[in-house]
């Protein structure tokens, strides 16, 4: 009998926003993966906990971009996330002094408070600061699969031409992935899914058995599969494809779509963008930046989106309506899921049929705060159910070598279906300063073939700062509005740091006190070897 | 009020009710889910018109004094004569360009230069020499970037960043690689808002409808 497989891929990454320096205010710069481990990470790994103790079978598909783990993994960070919990913590006592006379009020401070406890104690006893531990450990349970991806999240289709720079994205990728995981894994994640014409020729001869892409890769395609999205198909040299379902979760993000239900928490709306500066002390300390403190106590409600927004117009946030909720949308989303499953059995008649579903990672908890909650139904109710199985991909390419062959077209899940917004008037000047660097890198690593000492440690240097120059997330937030001034003086710093090893080559000389502050400033890819860069010969 | 009171820095520090009062003071719409990112960059925008207004309005010079320390910056150019292609998405080409200051010397200097372009060429292979289809797009000697829309049917196509003389013959100063146009299902070409597309019912639970419908809503005559 046929198999219908439901494969849930979590997509996790982050630009490498790391601060060396404790004098400078980072508050907002921190939220950013603070709130992902206390909203998404560790809530995330507490559920596939609970599934493992109830024997529930869990099948996830995990992609953990190399900065994200270089962060996670970094003591540094690590003890600046206990700290800034702590400070969460004492907000939260705070809270309920000023929230003692409003009893549904307090009732939610309570609640945030607790969890906030709770997210200390997950995080430094149950995890022991290490959370790619246990990612590891559940991959090792077959429980997850993690999939390896680009080095820093570049979009690699703006690099098509230049074959030298996805090689060193895709190596330093599966590097970071065998140094954090212990191996280098099956498949590999393109970031945005952003697919060029022979990237297959990249992608296979580092062992890569597969990729994902975005289903017009597939359907857009001049020879389209017979099977739709429904079955794997192949390129050329049998590098492997899965297509992902259109209506799949990321849809979700959207304002009319079920996240944006009337009960829903309202993640907007948080006491660190209303109260006084003087009532966030505890948490914001001297810092003047708002950014959200995990104190939200009100619902999605029903205001009028034409309406002007008042405070009281929100309902109190009911944290059990809400769980109700988040298990009828799963049921509704397994049901969506199951039922294309059967009608593609149908009329696939006797093969196997999937559907792939992906995930960001930020909408589970963060965008979404029941999202974990909902994950955790869909997994229970796919489990309970017959006929339809959770499964991960590289379980699924048994005959690879007798799956039909396409050419897929170009295609991302960004944009308007070929990450136009990485590439616009507001990011658009970024590109030539990377293309540039890049020429230039390739360059060295002619000029400087084996060279050690000194110059391997420029030579290093200035491989990690044009990988960071490429991060495709530095290009989306600019696109996004979302801490430009940061993200610019970043990406400046990266070309900048980048032509001074370029300069430092071509006279002889170097500022090993400057070298030493860079390399500080940026630990990430310590192992770096910059003939990631070198033309294949 | 003053750009500097309108700083992000300023912004992102008031509460959201402040924002949206200030906001409210500028006229601006309030969006339905509070979204302060929003409400900073509606109001930054405003300040940035204001300042320009403000700048236009004024006839005082600020000259900067040999004491002030440059601050280190992206170079504007590079001092080479390049340009690039890249694809957005299949039929949008995003193209930037570099010219060196001999260059650029030359051009404004040498009386017979009437203008710059980009000549756009179209080849059957990437190996062909003659080109089967092209034109020119004008540009400014301050240009530094154009998007260029690819004419359907076509297959390679190269840019040369080139300039005119009065005696009508061009010369170029720089070429880009030769890019190849993806070829996709001939469905995205044909497709019209009411026509019925045939496709096996795989496709249709694949959501190719659904797909087309989206694309021709994007990119409409863009890949016609």
């Amino acid at each position: 009998m046929a198999k219908k497989n439901l494969v849930l891929i979590l997509v996790a990454e982050q630009g490498y926003i790391h601060n060396s320096n404790s004098k400078v205010d980072f508050a907002a710069q921190n939220d950013i993966l603070f709130s992902a481990i206390a909203d998404t990470y560790v809530p995330l790994l507490n559920m596939i906990s609970r599934l493992e103790g109830e024997n529930v079978p869990v099948k996830l598909g995990v992609v953990l971009s190399a900065p994200l783990c270089t962060l996670l993994d970094d003591a540094q960070v690590q003890n600046q996330y206990i700290e800034w919990v702590d400070r969460r913590i004492a907000l939260g006592k705070a809270e309920l002094e000023r929230c003692n006379k409003n009893q549904a009020l307090l009732a939610q401070a309570q609640t945030c408070l607790m969890k906030a406890q709770k997210d200390k104690i997950d995080f430094v006893e149950v995890y022991g600061q290490k959370l790619l531990e246990k990612f590891k450990y559940f991959a090792s349970k077959d429980m997850i699969e993690l999939i390896p991806t680009a080095a820093t999240y570049a979009f690699l289709p703006q690099y098509a031409d230049l074959p030298e720079v996805i090689n060193a994205q895709i190596e330093t990728g599966l590097y970071a992935h065998r140094h954090f995981f212990g191996d280098s894994g099956e498949g590999f994640w393109l970031p945005y899914m952003g697919w060029a014409k022979g990237f297959e020729k990249l992608l296979r001869p580092y062992g890569i058995n597969y990729t994902i892409l975005e289903n017009h890769g597939f359907l857009f395609a001049e020879n389209p599969p017979e099977t739709g999205i429904f079955a794997p198909v192949r390129c050329s040299n049998s590098l492997a494809l899965f297509a992902r379902d259109h209506d799949a979760l990321e849809s979700g993000a959207e304002p009319e779509s079920f996240c944006r239900n009337s009960v829903y928490r309202m993640q907007q709306r948080d006491i660190g963008f209303d109260l006084e500066q003087e009532a966030l002390a505890p948490f914001a300390g001297k810092s003047k930046v708002r950014v959200q403190t995990g104190y939200k106590y009100y619902a999605n409600g029903t205001v009028d989106p034409e309406d002007a927004v008042a405070e009281d117009e929100y309902p109190i946030y009911d944290g059990t309506a809400a769980g109700e909720q988040a298990a009828r949308d799963a049921r509704a989303f397994c049901e969506a899921k199951c039922g294309k499953l059967d009608r593609a059995a149908e009329l696939m008649s006797g093969q196997d049929v999937e559907v792939v579903c992906t995930i960001p990672a930020e909408l589970l908890g963060q965008t979404w705060f029941e999202g974990i909650s909902w994950l955790e139904q869909v997994v229970r109710t796919v489990s309970a159910r017959e006929g339809v199985e959770l499964a991960l991909c590289r379980d699924l390419l048994d005959n690879q070598f007798s799956l039909p062959r396409i050419e897929p077209y170009p295609s991302a899940a960004s944009g308007t279906g070929y990450g136009e917004d990485l590439l616009d008037s507001s990011n658009g000047w970024m590109i030539r300063y990377t293309r540039k660097a890049c020429e230039r890198m390739i360059d060295l690593t002619e000029r400087f073939p084996s060279d050690t000492g000194l110059k391997a440690r420029l030579l290093n240097l200035g491989a990690k700062e044009l990988l960071l120059a490429q991060s495709g997330d530095w290009q989306k937030m600019i696109h996004e509005d979302r801490l430009p001034d940061y993200v610019k003086d970043m990406f400046q710093k990266n070309i900048l740091s980048f032509t001074t090893v370029f300069d430092s080559l071509g006279s002889n000389t170097v500022s090993t006190e400057w070298l030493t502050e860079i390399e500080k400033e940026h630990p990430i890819f310590p192992w770096m070897n910059y003939r990631v860069f070198s033309r294949k010969k | 009020m003053e750009k500097t009171f309108l700083s992000r820095q300023y912004l992102e520090s008031i509460s959201t009710a402040d924002l949206i009062s200030l906001a409210d003071d500028y006229g601006i719409d309030i969006p339905d889910n509070l979204n302060r990112r929003f409400i900073i960059g509606e109001l930054l925008d405003v300040a940035d018109e204001m300042e320009n207004e403000r700048k236009a309005d004024s006839t005082v010079q600020i000259k900067q004094t040999s004491d002030d320390v440059p601050a280190e910056t992206l170079p504007q150019s590079y001092n080479e004569t390049q340009i690039c292609a890249i694809l957005r998405n299949p039929v949008w080409a995003f193209v930037f360009w570099d010219i060196k200051e001999a260059d650029l010397k030359m051009l404004h200097s040498d009386s017979s230069v009437v203008s710059l372009f980009l000549h756009i060429s179209f080849f059957d292979s990437a190996e062909m020499t003659k080109s089967v289809d092209s034109f020119d797009i004008q540009i400014s000697m301050n240009d530094r970037e154009q998007y260029v829309l690819i004419p359907g049917g076509k297959r390679f196509f190269t840019i040369e960043l080139a300039y005119s003389t009065h005696a009508g013959l061009a010369s170029v100063l720089a070429l880009t690689k030769c890019i190849e146009i993806p070829v996709g299902n001939e469905a995205l070409a044909s497709m019209r808002p009411g026509m019925e597309m045939k496709m096996s019912p795989i496709m249709k639970l694949s959501g190719m409808e659904t797909l087309l419908h989206d694309h021709y809503n994007n990119h409409r005559q863009s890949f016609s």
